[in-house]
This record gives structure tokens, C-alpha cells and sequence, in this order.
């Protein structure tokens, strides 16, 4: 383990200065206020495996096939996954990829079924680029969808950048036409049924003309078939990595096992709780195998997270069928009720951690918030949202 | 059914942080409250458990280990501390030296030392394979590490090698000469922070102990912390410390 210290005015340019000299996969350790203004401490893992122990240890673990049961992952997985350290397998298992997002990397185009959340991993790819000292252009192709702007301007906003709406392949072109040099671009695109041809002809056409690279937003949780076919017709339609959502509410991850298998598309970031900051790290083998453990350990594991504290019940007592997402049990999401369909859950779900675009803006923003009369004004044209069409 | 102790190993990887003194105030503390304590002075190359306490070993670890001299005729009873030690120095090198037959045989020594409740093991500096594998052996390992970030690569180094070789076992971290409790806390959080993302381990904290200038002075002296300058600040977080493994260890 590398470890460095990084002290600078605020923490924007402490970040740049932590990626500078250590990569994107330096993990912050900590970070505490000092008179210079802040200081991160960093650290790097070197890949390098530890030398065999003396003792030779490595006995099968029978409660293995415990898990891959309760996870429901699908019986073609199994034999890859049965023994050795779980993330180990799921490396040789399963495709990964890390998301490259530089500033002369192809525009990077979100899509998935409505509810997936296409717009939340959107809002916090910008986020981390905009922390990491790289201001991406950000575009929603949602113009059809109720509130789908202003809910995407309600972030954009509290990052400073300009929200492009841009629905029809052409204006796409046109926007991608002022593409700040240098800036990564991300497209939220319309929630869409990968099973109706029309739908899906209409996003490859938004695909070609951004000339971009198509991720997949995929909920944890999904029934192990339906994650399948969902990830087979989107993998058939050109995209070519998927973005796991919901890792912390879902209990079982075997339809986003299937998924990556099935249709060969590598897993490449995981969306695990509700802040825009820190709800979306990279997917990478380490993290899914210690979440797939962290269901069946029976006391609260190493993360410290909202999953894992979550109760669980006792393995014995938990279902072996493929049945609904389970209900959450904390209460982070209050207008967040229950549902016992196997699909998303309806766009409340989401406004829920997401900013309300009325709440006032934190002091630095608070010259461009007006007060508005009640009831809801009508909409006015912004400065912060450019309509490209 | 004989008694068999707890092996509590005390290890940091980098050297200069105060190991062989806090195990030597740590032997003290436990056995004030109670249960015979055996220290073993595990660093061998450079063994100074005796020269810290002004103790003369009378007979050599390689005496034991030979059979030639019993284990309770080679330990020498501390008269203040209450505590019994087993000295490391010897001819017989350092465990780094030594062959995986002995170290087994030193731990199975220990295991069979059935006359005390605690066995606490103060491994050398270094990762070499007898520390290693006496880190793996005991049943409660306890990582020194001090705010330096020398210290904090090292003894995360250390937990590195214990999660590959017990990953199911009872690690613990130990802040030693903290400046404020609170620096301690932020120390702790830093290593664990890094255990946790990059070995999966989420090792609880055993005790901070800051940083008091008497211990320096109880040092020099050769004498015991808890003799010298029994109501300080570093005496009370190390009984403190004390007090915790004795619960868990009832527990």
C-alpha cells in the first residue's frame, strides 16, 4: 500500500491533486480540516498478492453454495464460482470494465427500462467529474418523460454546469457540434422498452448520431430470466457495458450476474445508495463479491454502509424463489412505498433522493434561486437549461 | 482438562513504536487484574525485554526448546510486576532464522504453558515468516501503529498477512502515542479504512494510548509505567485496554 498525505486549499483541488499522483483508484483514507485548508490522506493497493502462507490452507467452503443458492445465481454460473476467494472467481467468471470518462473519450449514452436509474447515474458521473476537476457537458435526450429536465437541471444546477436538451438525433449532432474542448459528455436517454422495435430503432439512431458508447442501467434485483433477456435485446442494440443499480436495496444479485454473462457485457459501475457524491463507485470484483457475502453474514460486515446494516433475516428463513424485491427496511426513502411488482419501481422512488428542485440551494448558488409564489409558477425559460431543438 | 492460556500476539511491523513497552505495561495491567500472565519475548534478534526491565536471564530459549531446562525454571518472575517473562535472548538467533519446526515448537510451548491465563507474544519488527506465522498462531493479535504514515503502511502490511493467513481470526488495532484521543480515533479510522476496502477486514480497535512523557521517563529508569507513575494518562489507557480483552475474552 502506497499512502500519501495531500494538503490544499479546498477539497476540489485536493482531489485533482490526490488523481494527479495517484490515479482514479487511489482510495481517500480520510480527511480532516488543517489551516492550509484540507487534508486528504490517500491510498494506493499495489495488485501484488500476498506470498502463501506457510500453512496450507484453501478448504472448499460448504456455505459457498449457500450463497450462490440465495443469490439465485443461474446453474451455468455455479461451477466457476464454487470455490476459491469469491472475488477471485468472479474476476474469471464474469467480465468488468472500468469506465473510462476523458475528455476525448466518445460521448458515454445512459439507457435502460424507465425507473432504472438513467438519470441518478448520470447526475453522479457529473458529479464525480466535476470533483475531479473535469467539467463534462451533460445532455438529456428525455424530452418526453414528465419532469425528466428538471429533475437532471436540479443537479446540473448545483454543479455549475449547463444542461443541454437535446431529444432528436439531429439536435443531438448540433449540441455535440459545441462540445467544449476536452469535456467528457454524458447522455441521459428516454426510459425505453427493449423489446419494441420502434423504441429501440430511435436509440440507435440517437446512439449514432452522438457517435457514443451505450451503457446499460440495470437495477440489482431483477429476476435472473428478466435481467437475462433485458441485457440480451440492449447487447443486440450496441450497448456495450452495463451500470448496476441498487446494490444496496437489492438482496440478490444473480439477475446481474446473468446479465454480464448472458450478453458478454462487462460490469462497470455500481449505483450503492441514494447521495450523488458517493452513490456510484466502480463495479469491480472486490466490491460485488464482499456485497454478495455481506446478505448472508450474520452480523453487520466491514463496510458500514446502508446495506449492510440493513436486518436481514436469518438465511434458513429466506425465500428461494425468484419473487419480488424484497421491502426495504430502514427508512431512508419515506415516500418510497413497497411494491410487489418485479420491475423498477415507479419515478417516485427516485425523486425521493433526489433534490427537490424548489429546496433553496446551499449558500454559494443561492444569487440564482428566486423566491417563487405559490402555487407553482409556470414553467420560464432558464439560463442553466440551453433547449438545443 | 488442563488450562490452556490465550495467545495474545503483539506486532507492528515497523519498529520504534513502543511495542516492547506497551507489551511489557500490558503484562503488568493484565496481571493486576487477576490471571498469571507469561510474556514471551518474541524478538528474538534483537531481544530486549530483559534489558528494558534490568532483568539477567539465567538460561537460554534453546535450553527449553532442547529440553535440557524446564519452561518454569527458564522464566524469571518480574518482583514488581506480577508478571512472569520468558527471555528471547539466546544463541539460537532470530525467529527469522529459526526453522519452521522450532517456531511450531516455541507455539506449542506456549499453547502448553497451562499454569497461565495469558501468554502474550511481543513479535519482533519486520514481516518475516516466524513473526508471521506466530501473528497467524495466537488467538488475539494486536497491530501497534502510531499516526506516522511509516507506521500506518507497516502495520497495515501486517493485517495484509494476517487476512491472508486467519482471516477469520481476532485482529485488533492499537494506536500507540497518540497526541490527542481524538488523533488516535482518526489514526484507527485511516487503517481500518484501508483494511476494510482493500482486505475485506474490519478489524475493531483495541485501545489508543497517547503519547505521555512519563513513559520515556519509566523507560530510562528501567523501571514499570504502572510502578513508576502509576495514575498518568498512557497507565490509564493501557489498563483500559487491559480491562477490554479480559471482557472479551470472558465473553
Amino acid at each position: 500500500m502506497r499512502l500519501r498525505l495531500f494538503r490544499a486549499p479546498n477539497m476540489a483541488e485536493a482531489m485533482a491533486r490526490v488523481r494527479a499522483e495517484l490515479g482514479d483508484d487511489a482510495l481517500i483514507l480520510g480527511t480532516r480540516p488543517v489551516q492550509e485548508g484540507v487534508e486528504i490522506t490517500a491510498a494506493l493497493e499495489s495488485a501484488a498478492s500476498v506470498a502463501p502462507a506457510a500453512r496450507p490452507p484453501v478448504v472448499p467452503d460448504p456455505r459457498r453454495a449457500d450463497l450462490l443458492a440465495f443469490h439465485a445465481v443461474p446453474e451455468t454460473l455455479r461451477p466457476a464460482l464454487a470455490d476459491g476467494p469469491l472475488d477471485q472467481a468472479l474476476r474469471r467468471a464474469l467480465p468488468f470494465h472500468r469506465l473510462a470518462l476523458t475528455g476525448d473519450a466518445r460521448p458515454l449514452l445512459l439507457v435502460g427500462t424507465p425507473g432504472a436509474g438513467k438519470t441518478l447515474t448520470v447526475a453522479r458521473l457529473a458529479t464525480r467529474l466535476v470533483l475531479a476537476g473535469c467539467a463534462p457537458m451533460v445532455i438529456t435526450a428525455d424530452a418526453k418523460r414528465a419532469g425528466a429536465t428538471e429533475q437532471l437541471a436540479a443537479f446540473t444546477r448545483l454543479l455549475g454546469l449547463t444542461l443541454t436538451v437535446a431529444s432528436h438525433p439531429v439536435t443531438v449532432g448540433r449540441a455535440l457540434a459545441r462540445r467544449p474542448p476536452g469535456a467528457p459528455v454524458l447522455i441521459d436517454c428516454p426510459g425505453t422498452d427493449a423489446f419494441d422495435p420502434t423504441q429501440m430503432e430511435e436509440l440507435r439512431a440517437l446512439a449514432a448520431a452522438a457517435d457514443g458508447t451505450v451503457a446499460l442501467v440495470l437495477p440489482a434485483g431483477l429476476q435472473v430470466e428478466e435481467a437475462a433477456d433485458l441485457a440480451q435485446a440492449h447487447a443486440a442494440n450496441g450497448a456495450e457495458m452495463l451500470v448496476a443499480t441498487r446494490l444496496d436495496l437489492a438482496r440478490r444479485f444473480g439477475g446481474l450476474l446473468a446479465a454480464a454473462a448472458a450478453a458478454s457485457l462487462p460490469l462497470a459501475e455500481a449505483g450503492i445508495g441514494p447521495g450523488a457524491a458517493d452513490g456510484l463507485v466502480p463495479l469491480t470484483p472486490e466490491e460485488l463479491a464482499r456485497r454478495m457475502e455481506a446478505r448472508l453474514a450474520p452480523s453487520a460486515a466491514a463496510a458500514g454502509d446502508v446495506a449492510d446494516r440493513l436486518p436481514r433475516p436469518a438465511p434458513t428463513a429466506a425465500p428461494r424463489h425468484h419473487g419480488p424485491p424484497p421491502r426495504r427496511e430502514v427508512d431512508t426513502h419515506p415516500t418510497a412505498a413497497p411494491t410487489s411488482h418485479p420491475m423498477p419501481p415507479p419515478a417516485s422512488w427516485q425523486a425521493a433522493a433526489m433534490p427537490d428542485p424548489r429546496a433553496p440551494l446551499h449558500a454559494g448558488q443561492a444569487a440564482s434561486v428566486r423566491p417563487r409564489p405559490t402555487p407553482m409558477p409556470a414553467p420560464r425559460a432558464r439560463q442553466d437549461v440551453r433547449h438545443a431543438e | 482438562m488442563p488450562n490452556r492460556p490465550r495467545l495474545i500476539a503483539i506486532a507492528s511491523g515497523k519498529g520504534g513504536v513502543g511495542k516492547t513497552w506497551f507489551a511489557i505495561t500490558l503484562a503488568q495491567a493484565l496481571a493486576a487484574r487477576g490471571g498469571p500472565v507469561l510474556l514471551f519475548d518474541g524478538d528474538l534478534g534483537l531481544a530486549n525485554v530483559d534489558v528494558q526491565l534490568g532483568l539477567t536471564p539465567q538460561h537460554e530459549l534453546g535450553s527449553v526448546l532442547s529440553g535440557r531446562v524446564s519452561l518454569a525454571q527458564a522464566v524469571l518472575r518480574h518482583p514488581e510486576g506480577g508478571f512472569d517473562i520468558l527471555p528471547g535472548s539466546s544463541g539460537s538467533g532470530t525467529l527469522s532464522g529459526l526453522d519452521p519446526a522450532s517456531v511450531e515448537q516455541i507455539l506449542s510451548l506456549l499453547r502448553g504453558a497451562g499454569a497461565y491465563d495469558t501468554v502474550l507474544l511481543d513479535l519482533g519488527a519486520g514481516l518475516e515468516r516466524g513473526v508471521r506465522r506466530m501473528a497467524a498462531a495466537a488467538d488475539t493479535l494486536l497491530t501497534i501503529a502510531t499516526e506516522e504514515p511509516t507506521s500506518l503502511t507497516d502495520a497495515y502490511a501486517v493485517m495484509k498477512l494476517y487476512a491472508n493467513d486467519a482471516r477469520q481470526g481476532d485482529a485488533r488495532i492499537l494506536v500507540n502515542q497518540a497526541t490527542t484521543h481524538a488523533a488516535g480515533l482518526r489514526t484507527y479510522e485511516t487503517l481500518r479504512r484501508a483494511c476494510v476496502s482493500f482486505l475485506r477486514l474490519d478489524p475493531p480497535l483495541a485501545g489508543i494510548v497517547r503519547r505521555d512523557d512519563r513513559v520515556r521517563d519509566a523507560i530510562r529508569r528501567q523501571s514499570l509505567l504502572l510502578v513508576r507513575h502509576p495514575t498518568c494518562a498512557a497507565a490509564a489507557d493501557v489498563e483500559a485496554i487491559a480491562a477490554g480483552l479480559s471482557q472479551r475474552a470472558a465473553a
